[in-house]
């Protein structure tokens, strides 16, 4: 079990998740800087506090969280089990044919096993391929969303799993926690409207108290220019619109200066507008160098040497 | 863009006319500004601002309509709230219109009750009249039809946010973000104090002013150090810093512009004076020449408030004492070349001293 | 065309698998699966199975796996005109044929499958780039002991096993001689085509997708090892121009993500990528860029080998294999360990994988010769008048087919190379 930075490490001894207020933390990140961790570093809390997580991915399966927050100490699929986390998987079959047509090759796409493919000596178990047939009964703690390969009006209506059990898990008055990865994939690969989805994320904020926005953002994708293309600038507008509502904004990025040994890159914290309300504590606006080692992720001061 | 350069010729002038309007507008008195246009970006939130509008309308008993688009936890003295989003531009005039006029009709024309209309995202509002052209209200329209003489409107345009046309977008009309330039009464640009200060500083040493947030060219990183921060010497870490700094154009009923750059404290500047808005040039952290013209009321203030563990003046036998130090060299400088004022230096092993090459 | 069928003997590096049958040459592919499949070996790393690129010094590129996990999808970017990036392609279907893997090659006809490169039968080829290899590694743990020394000791006995040609080498990873054309051995199956979209297809990649489907579901079912090969995705050539619309093509790109986390026992997809007509300063690109696991760019800059032309006259001795022709940028590497988002630590012991490749970062170069590619640490060609790197340099290469590789060599090459190593940095 290795160590991570905790979200009070990060944010500042002041700011407080307030439970029943809809507050948002923006996470960017560029190519090659995974921000894995600092949702695992969130997951961590919330999860530890017996709060009430959905987390929406459109970019992974839950299998890759769940082998990455082992290794940070955080067991995903026990907290599946129990129900305080909800993985809803907007990434495995959100392209497929529908469910129905493609049930019957998926099935008997499943191996008898793979065992014999590991060495004993692994210490990574293998990832395991999620029962597609259980999918659409109610016993799968995980959830799919599937768009089909034809973006109709009506598959659009697939998003709305996420505010069902939002509502569901925030009918006993407590409302959940929510993190979202890769909306930027409905934006660009399913074409969804950037309004569509920043309503969208508007009703979601609304029904749950802290919401995890994890969003890329290399300057390619935030180009405003008037030669930009639709997709830059549908990219950049949810992107800054979404800043704008932020408490936090949490950024990873390459040391500018080029690579170093034993730096993974900088993580900027800044207040957002959302910061500036009367309730939830101050935002300690920062910036950190961090390395993710084996033995976790570190976050230490520029110059200080990080040992 | 860039804040100007320190002007002490025209400040006690401006001090006296520019800071007044500038608390009249803030406070909305006499209804002076109808339409309040507040441009930021992700560098400086207008929410400290409109906060401050909202505190001081409180105070004059104002009714305030908060049209929500982004915000869901809106400020906490808030009249109404109306949600905009998916309402089309006719549903939302006729809910405005409602909250405006008191709803118990006759008796209460009597008193003219103020409103203050506060739109938080005005971005939203102009993609919902783009979208439909032609058919349906326009945005200038919408605006038009809910001022009326008892209702002043202060509304947010983020101006990062990349406007996505929509296909039936007329290339003739003006570019929306000019229409509301155009149609405001009040134009006000809001900028964190930090930033403004560090640009200043670059200036001040003839150095290029450094950029920030999206302009500021680094990969990956949307927002720079410093944004909504606030710049106060007396808050805490943990306490919310509400200050910013704005340039405001105030457009007359005359057709006169009044242009000046304010600065909204975070704290009253003194036990004395209430006000937290004070022009941008009155700040020592923007003008250093302050700290050394003691404006009436003792000397260096700044610099005794500036909180420090340490004194950083002199006491007058300082003073005299600093004045009689001789200096090296100083003698030698007199016609006759003197004979005091020479550096005394034994050379030590460590020197590795070379008689016939090195001298002092 | 002789091609001289090599009997494939699993590796047997990772220590695990103590008897390797030599006359595995031609197990079906629907063994059971205790064996690994041909041609799949544990990461080094993190013991997740991985495959070769057939490119050696790729597979040392890859975050100190040692080969490319199952279930990944590598994007290989070229920035200019030229077909560098087909190369890589071409050796990983033929390394795939020639294991007995299922290739599946969209988009292309079969003309591009008569192109692989057939197996070298030079033995110094063999041991020479295995040499080299070594000698690659050393470097690298001289420099960063971490990754470079596991693996000297781990590969060593294969090495030497190697060093007599006449033996059946049982081999991760093969070399090939583009002179040659690959002949597909009786034991395999010859390369799957998907044709390319029909030009007035609306949505492109929906008929790539659905030949795709059945195919990977039968291999899955039989745990046959499955590579899948897009060259020169949206080359206007092979695709209709809506086929760049971002609906179109990312979710191609998304569903083939997918696919690969769906099949991630049998599965691996590489795409190579022309960025004269996307750049990689436009957002699809990088949206592109996001979804693959891996993205590597080659940058051809021909004036590397022009200048070696030029000054070739007295320095003969250094043949041009060793001029680099463009410089390798790894943009986004494989993650060391799967599920943690970890690329940090091992691509550094690796020397130039991972981050590594970034502005400012180790430069890698690529050389592709008459007979192979290789991608090595860069340094800038020696220069005519520096007489004592250039004739180390030729006189290491002369020296080489002579050679045979045993300790005491490999000791006198490594110093010989940390002397070089000195002089690049």
């Amino acid at each position: 079990m290795s160590k991570l930075p905790t979200p009070t490490e990060i944010l500042g001894q002041s700011f407080q998740f307030l439970p029943q207020e809809s507050q948002l933390l923006l996470i960017t990140s560029v190519l090659g800087t995974s921000p894995s961790w600092l949702t695992y570093s969130l997951l961590h809390h919330s999860l530890t506090n017996g709060e009430n997580v959905v987390f929406v991915s459109f970019i992974n399966e839950f299998a890759y969280f769940r082998e990455g927050g082992k290794r940070h100490g955080l067991d995903l699929p026990s907290h599946l089990k129990k129900g305080t986390l909800t993985f809803i998987d907007g990434f495995s079959k959100l392209f497929l044919p529908s469910v129905a047509s493609q049930a019957q090759p998926i099935t008997s796409a499943l191996p008898p096993s793979r065992v014999g493919v590991i060495p004993s000596r692994g210490p990574i178990a293998p990832r395991q391929i999620p029962p597609p047939q259980s999918a659409a009964t109610s016993t799968d703690p995980i959830k799919y969303i599937s768009l089909g390969p034809s973006l109709s009006p009506s598959a659009l209506k697939q998003l709305d799993v996420i505010k069902s059990t939002l509502q569901r898990l925030g009918s006993n008055g407590v409302r959940p926690k929510l993190v979202i990865e890769g909306l930027e994939v409905l934006l660009a690969a399913a074409g969804i409207d950037v309004r569509v989805i920043e309503d969208m994320v508007y009703d979601l904020r609304e029904i749950s108290s802290t919401t995890t926005i994890l969003l890329p953002s290399d300057s390619v994708l935030l180009q405003t220019s008037p030669s930009s293309t639709p997709l830059e600038l549908s990219h950049a507008n949810l992107m800054i619109s979404l800043g704008h509502t932020a408490d936090a904004i949490l950024s990873l990025r390459f040391l500018d200066t080029g690579v170093a040994k034993d730096i993974s890159g900088v993580l900027k914290v800044t207040r957002g507008a959302g910061n500036l309300g009367e309730t939830g504590g101050v935002v300690e606006e920062k910036e950190m160098l961090y390395y993710e080692s084996d033995t976790g992720v570190r976050i230490f001061a520029r110059g200080s040497g990080g040992h | 863009m860039t804040a100007p350069q320190a002007n002490a010729k025209t400040v006690q002038y401006r001090r006296t006319h520019n800071l007044l309007l500038g608390t009249r507008l803030l406070s909305q008195r006499g209804a002076p500004s109808p339409f309040t246009l507040i441009l930021d970006s992700l560098e400086q939130s207008s929410t400290p601002l409109v906060e401050e509008y909202i505190s001081r309308a409180k105070l004059l008993r104002v009714n305030i309509i908060y049209l929500s688009f982004t915000t869901l936890r809106p400020p906490k003295d808030v009249t109404k709230i109306i949600k905009g989003r998916g309402k089309s531009l006719e549903a939302l005039q006729r809910e405005i219109a409602a909250a405006t006029t008191p709803a118990s009709g006759g008796q209460s024309e009597s008193i003219k009750v103020q409103n203050i209309v506060i739109i938080d995202s005005l971005n939203h509002l102009v993609s919902i009249s783009s979208e439909g052209a032609g058919l349906k209200m326009g945005l200038s329209s919408f605006l038009v039809s809910i001022l009326e003489p008892s209702v002043t409107i202060i509304a947010t345009y983020h101006t990062d946010i990349p406007r996505i046309s929509a296909t039936t977008h007329n290339a003739y009309n003006p570019d929306p973000t000019e229409l509301l330039k155009y149609l405001c009464t009040t134009l006000i640009t809001v900028y964190s104090p930090s930033h403004i200060f560090a640009q200043k500083r670059a200036l001040d040493k003839s150095l290029p002013p450094p950029s920030f947030g999206l302009d500021e060219g680094i990969e990956g990183s949307l927002t720079s150090l410093g944004s909504n921060t606030g710049w106060c010497e007396t808050c805490g870490i943990n306490e919310k810093s509400r200050g910013l700094i704005y340039e405001l154009e105030h457009r007359r009923m005359s057709g006169r512009g009044v242009s000046e750059w304010f600065f909204l404290l975070c704290h009253a500047p003194s036990k004395k004076s209430k006000e937290r808005l004070i022009l941008l040039e009155d700040h020592p952290a923007y003008n250093p020449t302050i700290v050394e013209s003691p404006s009436g009321n003792g000397s260096g203030g700044a610099v005794e408030d500036s909180n420090l563990t340490f004194s950083l003046g002199l006491t007058a036998k300082q003073k005299s004492d600093r004045e009689g130090v001789v200096l090296p060299y100083f003698d030698a400088q007199s016609e006759e070349g003197g004979t005091g004022g020479r550096i005394l230096y034994v050379p030590g092993r460590e020197d590795d001293w070379d008689d016939e090459e090195d001298e002092i | 065309m002789s091609f001289r069928k090599r009997s494939v003997v699993l590796n047997t590096s990772g220590g695990n698998n103590p008897t390797s049958n030599p006359t595995a040459s031609d197990a079906p592919p629907s063994t059971p699966p205790t064996p690994p499949a041909k041609g799949v070996r544990p990461s080094f790393l993190t013991g997740v199975p991985t495959t070769s690129t057939g490119t050696a010094s790729l597979d040392a590129l890859l975050s100190g796996h040692e080969g490319l996990p199952l279930g990944s999808m590598v994007l290989i970017e070229e920035s200019s005109t030229t077909d560098f990036a087909g190369a890589l392609l071409r050796y990983y279907a033929a390394e795939g044929i020639v294991q007995g893997h299922d290739v599946v090659v969209v988009g292309v006809g079969e003309a591009w499958g008569r192109e692989l490169p057939g197996l070298s039968d030079r033995k110094e080829d063999n041991e020479d780039i295995k040499r080299k290899g070594k000698e690659e590694r050393m470097k690298i743990a001289w420099r960063y002991e971490a990754l470079g020394n596991r693996r000297t000791t781990d590969s060593s006995p294969s090495l030497q096993m190697g060093t007599d040609a006449s033996e059946p080498i049982s081999l991760f990873c093969h070399t090939y001689d583009l002179t040659k054309r690959l002949t597909i051995p009786s034991s395999s199956k010859p390369p799957t085509y998907i044709p390319p979209p029909s030009p007035t297809s609306s949505s492109p990649f929906s008929s790539i997708l659905s030949t795709l489907y059945p195919l990977l579901s039968t291999a899955s079912s039989t745990n046959a090892i499955t590579r899948v090969i897009i060259p020169n995705l949206l080359s206007p050539l092979l695709y209709p121009p809506v086929s760049s619309h971002p609906t179109h093509l990312l979710q191609f790109i998304h569903t083939l993500r997918s696919l690969t986390r769906q099949y991630s026992h049998i599965l691996t997809i590489m795409i190579s990528f022309p960025l004269p007509l996307y750049p990689r300063t436009t957002g699809l690109t990088r949206h592109l860029e996001h979804l693959s696991d891996a993205t590597i760019e080659l940058h051809p800059i021909p004036t590397f080998l022009a200048r070696f032309e030029m000054t070739k006259s007295s320095s003969s001795s250094t043949s041009t294999d060793d001029i680099p022709q463009g410089l390798v940028k790894v943009w986004k590497a494989i993650e060391g360990k799967k599920g943690t988002g970890i690329v940090g630590s091992s691509s550094k012991g690796d020397g130039g994988g991972g981050v590594v490749g970034m502005e400012g970062g180790d430069d890698l170069a690529f050389m592709l010769t008459r007979r192979r590619m290789r991608i090595e640490r860069f340094s800038l060609p020696v220069d005519e008048g520096d007489d004592d790197g250039g004739g180390g340099e030729g006189g290491h290469k002369a020296h080489n087919p002579s050679s045979t590789v045993g300790e005491g060599v490999g000791g006198v090459e490594t110093g010989r190379k940390m002397h070089k190593v000195d002089l690049e940095f």
